[in-house]
């Protein structure tokens, strides 16, 4: 019976088609949303996964994320260098400063000072250009995006000047910086010139990073840090949920984007569902015909469930390609730079659309088996 | 144990809703239905046949009553002993014809056959076979939308009488049709189904068609008034049923 089950899916075609865009408008609706959701909030961190030579970052305890810091005193580095079980720990600034380019153009950058020694604190993906270079006189990296806003239509190019709060700063390599939740230029230097460049405040020491001995974990170490010197460490993935919190409690997009979702999923989920279950009360007759025949009520549900996991799955294969896509095609987007389709959320998509395939058959089986095949007496 | 009657009902009450809004249907109808020959049961509208003809099918409990089939109490049997039953020695034909819209001729007459199991391609080709014999050679492959009303009847039928069935059940088969047509259907019918291994109860009140009877039954509010035996029913020639 197979067959027969496949063949009144198909049979009216634009029947059959609306079916499966219907799944696939639901997919896309939900995975997208989601999607955007969780991009812009790990956005919020990208400074902070950028950051992959050290794990465990200090903070003053009064420092709320990772955007809004107070500066630790100079102490502060050699008390956490004090601690044991600390391998190295090295200072990194984290700034904004408006920088301008030749032709006047200019814009509020995010400024990273990383370890004049060590230079830890660097992206690791170099778009052109050597991290030694970052050692030569007045030298900073710029972010792919952040040259582009500055040097518009031009290509990659070493040694572009800018002047960063009026001083001068050369372009020494490109990196490949993750995109930041405001979209600011990421502007790299070492430390002591990022000092220069920020000027008026006394103590810049925003944050420390830190690495732990063979043996410790970052976890471990963080909670260390804190019990001999009360400065706030946590592990980089910690600190990362620090500032995704407070984007959460603090900035109505988390609770607005999540009413948006949440809309999403129900809408996607009540179209879907209601679509499956409708087209298989059209079919209430010829189900009512097979079991007065003497198909079995079991054989029936078994039709219905192949019917709604075909157009489940081809729905959720286009929605999802759909969606993939739709970042595919605007990941070079300043704005929507970062945005990618999380992997966890087609997982939880495709697990909200089976159950919506699986729960719109039980109920419409319900109505198939409980149907009085009598009725195709009448 | 060889069974005398393909059909026999006794007493069999028939009532829908309870208290005041119950509706009787039948009030103790009892009826035979003999191998070998075509049973109409005939009476105004509302008198009870469709909801007698769904008992026997086993489709309907009927509220008093026993109801033998092939020598069996239909009624002990459990729903799934009765679907696994009217699959394997019932046949049916409707007055809607019923048949599956997206699937052609020659597969909506294998339905049967597939239901019970049998191989795609084989029961397709036997359901082909018995199209022929039934003059829609030419229209195997043709959906139901396609063809005319006497034409899907007749796919109807090879549906019900593909698997073989001891038991042929048909509701007003030529209520939708015009005469002609309906009167074409009945002759393949009493050329191809009839069988001295099987009975064919048709309900009907159409008295175009009277003639093909072996036994006429007659029914009024809810119970069988009168049973008139034929002798010479009409038996079509070759030629008619070709
Ligand atoms: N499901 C039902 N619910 C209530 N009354 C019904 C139902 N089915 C049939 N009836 C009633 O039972 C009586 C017999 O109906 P039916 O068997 O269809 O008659 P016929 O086929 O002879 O026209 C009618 O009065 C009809 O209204
Ligand atoms: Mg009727």
């Amino acid at each position: 019976m197979l067959f027969v089950a496949l063949r009144m899916l198909t049979f009216d075609t634009a029947k059959y088609l609306g079916l499966i865009f219907t799944v696939a408008f639901s997919t896309f609706l939900i995975s997208q949303q989601a999607s955007v959701f969780a991009s812009l909030m790990t956005r919020t961190t990208s400074q902070i996964r950028d950051v992959s030579d050290a794990s465990v970052w200090v903070a003053h305890p009064e420092h709320r994320y990772i955007d809004e810091i107070k500066p630790l005193s100079e102490n502060a580095l050699t008390e956490v260098r004090g601690v044991e079980g600390v391998k190295w720990a090295v200072r990194l600034y984290r700034g904004l400063s408006r920088a301008k380019a030749a032709d006047g153009n200019f814009r509020t950058c995010i400024t990273m000072g990383v370890d004049d020694t060590t230079l830890v604190g660097l992206p690791r993906k170099m778009v052109l250009g050597d991290p030694q270079a970052l050692r030569q006189p007045d030298a900073v990296f710029l972010d792919r995006f952040g040259y582009s806003f500055f040097f518009p239509g031009q290509d990659f190019r070493l040694g572009a000047e800018l002047e960063l709060n009026d001083r001068r700063a050369v372009v020494a390599g490109i990196v490949d910086s993750s995109a930041p939740f405001v979209t600011f230029p990421v502007i790299y230097t070492r430390y002591s010139l990022a000092l220069t460049y920020a000027g008026q405040e006394r103590n810049t020491l925003s944050l420390i990073l830190a690495e732990p001995e063979s043996g410790i974990t970052p976890k471990q170490l963080a909670e260390r840090i804190h019990a001999r010197t009360g400065l706030t460490a946590m592990d980089a993935e910690a600190f990362g949920w620090q500032t995704i919190w407070f984007y959460v409690r603090n900035t109505g997009i988390p609770v607005n984007f999540g009413v948006i979702i949440a809309v999403g999923i129900v809408v996607g989920t009540v179209v879907a569902s209601q679509t499956l279950y409708l087209f298989t009360l059209d079919n209430l007759r010829q189900y009512a015909a097979l079991k007065a025949i003497g198909v079995r009520s079991a054989t029936l549900a078994g039709m219905v469930l192949v019917q709604s996991s075909v157009v489940g799955s081809i729905g959720f294969g286009f929605g999802a390609a759909m969606c993939v896509s739709f970042f595919f095609f605007t990941r070079n987007m300043p704005h929507l730079r970062g945005f990618i389709t999380h992997s966890e959320i087609l997982v939880g998509t495709a697990a909200l659309m089976a159950l919506i395939v699986v729960g719109a058959s039980l109920l419409s089986v319900r109505r198939v088996v409980a149907l009085e095949p009598a009725t195709v007496f009448r | 144990m060889t069974v005398e009657h393909a059909i026999r009902v006794e007493g069999v009450e028939k009532e829908f809703g309870s208290g005041s809004s119950a509706a009787i249907a039948l009030r103790g109808a009892t009826l035979t239905v003999p191998f070998g020959g075509i049973t109409m049961l005939v009476g105004p509208s509302g008198c009870g046949k469709t909801t007698l003809l769904s008992i026997i099918a086993g489709l309907l409990r009927p509220t008093r009553g026993a109801v033998r089939l092939l020598g069996r109490d239909l009624l002990a049997m459990s729903d799934r002993a009765q679907v696994d039953f009217r699959r394997r020695s019932m046949g049916f034909i409707f007055q809607q014809y019923n048949l599956l819209p997206s699937l052609s001729a020659a597969e909506n007459a294998s339905v049967g056959l597939l239901a019970a199991g049998v191989p795609r391609r084989a029961a397709v080709g036997r359901a082909a076979a018995l199209l022929s014999d039934l003059g829609l050679g030419q229209k195997l492959d043709s959906l139901p939308r396609t063809l005319s009303g006497g034409q899907q009847q007749r796919v109807a039928v090879a549906r019900a009488l593909a698997h073989d069935p001891s038991v042929v059940l048909c509701d007003e088969p030529t209520a939708a049709l015009d005469g002609a047509s309906g009167r074409a259907v009945m002759e393949m019918m009493a050329a191809i189904a009839v069988r001295p291994d099987r009975a064919v109860l048709i309900v009907t009140h159409d008295s175009r068609i009277f003639d093909f009877a072996h036994q006429i039954v007659q029914m009024e509010d809810g119970l069988i008034t009168a049973v008139e035996q034929r002798a010479n029913p009409a038996t079509p020639t070759p030629a008619q049923a070709a």
